[in-house]
């Protein structure tokens, strides 16, 4: 009920925003223009990067792109707020109402500007399918949705674990660029990692590896079915730790308001 | 001078006071660069040349873009379109200081303790996995060099002062920057090198002040340029400085017209 209240009332502030909306499609306009501008760049000079063609890979940054458009859709506006909330000590406020402080802290607001943005790399997705293989199967298509929103759930979780370090630390605005930095990781083939960072270093980018990187496997049929396990049990993983995580940083909580 | 040197001076002490945010964004600054380098690493496992590069002078490449990237100031249009749509602007117009130098200088102290502490995080990072064995610097032309990175840091902060000055003027503000801020980061050579795009592209976009802030800074560094070459791009930069100038200047005049706000 509060989801939907939470949904309406941004609804309703997007609607006065109107122009907001329109230049955010030229924002990604923009963006997928030199992304693909990019790619046929290097690929003047390529066949491929380690087995991935110049579709696959535009499949692949398309891909981050929609885990990008619902992760800052759906969650980002709510983290900003927490954050800002713990600085100017308005966390007091949302640790009073009536409901789970992870839920307000992650879920309520919504910037439909940016969800929207997911059409774009959709589009481009399903205009370069046919260009990299010759058959789909629909359990890829059907594994391969799930597993987009469960690497939107990831990078959530993700942040939201950094994000909490705002309980600790006074100023953490800078921890925006950690985002940036992770979606550079995942717009990127798995494989490059691996021959570098083998070991320790492979295992500590296991959560960014599995985000976009398998999902785009699945659905291109470069990896089979039995890998998602890693990336829905990932998410758990890092859900149950943003649980436990909040437990604590909560206890070290001082309201600074009132 | 002393009150714009003290801008400086603050910016260093407030990267000192908040020390996790100042090191966490350095760690992922390095982080980034990692990743661009293992992208280009595999590309040379597969082939000697990419255009005119070679392993190399690609990982060089990247390293200094970086380095350059750090001394772009245009995201300075976020804060100046901040101060304007919130109204905050009516105090610092206030104050007996130039308001375009205060900023300039503060921003120019928060990328000094950026790159002193980046640059000691790189070479402690780098050689553990065997990446900075790559990179070559051709030190002969690093006066060039400095001289670049400050025209560079010129031309993107009046870019900044531009882009941020369109909020006197435009309601949607925010939208329009982050569009600036994607043409602006593939002209200035961030995803790929300039002279990769086809030829006659490659040259009208190097002339193109975007260049200024991170391409050719970068160029000079990798040995690509003889000092011919780099002369006339100093005089096409400084041409870009005076007209920006003027257009921000005239921008910033028209746009106080505009300007209202109440209390602060």
């Amino acid at each position: 009920m509060l989801f939907i209240e939470g949904f309406k009332i941004s609804l309703m502030r997007y609607m006065v925003h109107r122009t907001n909306f329109i230049l955010m499609w030229v924002q990604n306009l923009v963006h997928i223009g030199f992304t693909l501008a990019s790619m046929e760049f290097i690929y003047y000079y390529l066949d491929d990067i380690m087995g991935w063609n110049k579709y696959e890979m535009i499949i692949l940054i398309s891909t981050t792109q929609v885990i990008n458009a619902i992760y800052r859709g759906m969650i980002r506006p709510n983290h900003s707020r927490f954050t800002h909330s713990i600085k100017d000590g308005t966390f007091d406020f949302m640790l009073l109402k009536p409901v789970k402080s992870i839920f307000s802290m992650n879920i309520g607001n919504f910037d439909f500007s940016s969800f929207l943005g997911m059409i774009l790399p959709i589009t481009v997705i399903f205009l370069y399918i046919p260009k990299t293989t010759s058959f789909l199967v629909w359990t890829n298509i059907a594994m391969y949705s799930v597993l987009v929103f469960n690497g939107a759930l990831i990078v959530s979780a993700l942040m939201f674990l950094i994000y909490c370090m705002s309980f600790i630390f006074i100023q953490v605005d800078r921890l925006e660029e950690i985002y940036y930095t992770i979606m550079s990781i995942i717009e990127k083939p798995r494989e490059i990692y691996a021959g570098v960072l083998s070991g320790i270093g492979m295992v500590a980018l296991i959560p960014l590896m599995v985000i976009a990187g398998i999902p785009t496997e699945i659905l291109l049929g470069k990896t089979d079915l039995s890998n998602s396990v890693w990336c829905i049990g990932t998410a758990i993983f890092l859900i149950a730790l943003s649980f436990v995580n909040l437990k604590a940083v909560l206890n070290k909580y001082q309201g600074a308001s009132s | 001078m002393n009150k714009y040197f003290e801008g400086i001076k603050i910016q260093v002490l407030s990267a000192y006071q908040f020390r996790f945010n100042t090191v966490t964004n350095l760690f992922f600054w390095n982080l980034n660069i990692i990743a661009a380098f293992m992208f280009w690493m595999v590309i040379f496992q597969q082939n000697d040349i990419v255009g005119q590069y070679n392993r190399q002078e690609m990982l060089t490449f990247i390293l200094l873009i970086k380095v350059t990237s750090m001394f772009a100031f245009h995201m300075i249009c976020i804060q100046i379109s901040q101060l304007i749509k919130e109204g905050g602007l009516s105090y610092h117009l206030l104050l007996p200081q130039n308001f375009f130098l205060q900023l300039y200088y503060k921003t120019f102290g928060s990328k000094i303790v950026d790159l002193f502490l980046a640059l000691i995080l790189f070479t402690l990072i780098m050689p553990v996995i065997g990446i900075l064995q790559g990179v070559s610097i051709d030190f002969s032309k690093i006066g060039y060099f400095i001289i670049a990175i400050i025209i560079g840091s010129i031309i993107s902060y009046l870019i900044g002062v531009i882009v941020g000055i369109l909020a006197f003027f435009v309601q949607e503000v925010f939208s329009i920057i982050w569009i600036v801020l994607v043409v602006i980061n593939f002209l200035s050579g961030q995803f790929i090198p300039l002279d990769l795009f086809p030829d006659r592209i490659s040259t009208i976009v190097t002339l193109l002040p975007f260049s200024s802030f991170g391409f050719f800074p970068a160029r000079i560094l990798i040995g690509g340029l003889n000092t011919t070459d780099i002369l006339r791009y100093f005089i096409v930069y400084l041409g870009w400085c005076g007209i920006l100038l003027l257009f921000s200047h005239w921008l910033w005049k028209q746009g106080l017209k505009k300007y209202t706000s109440v209390g602060a």
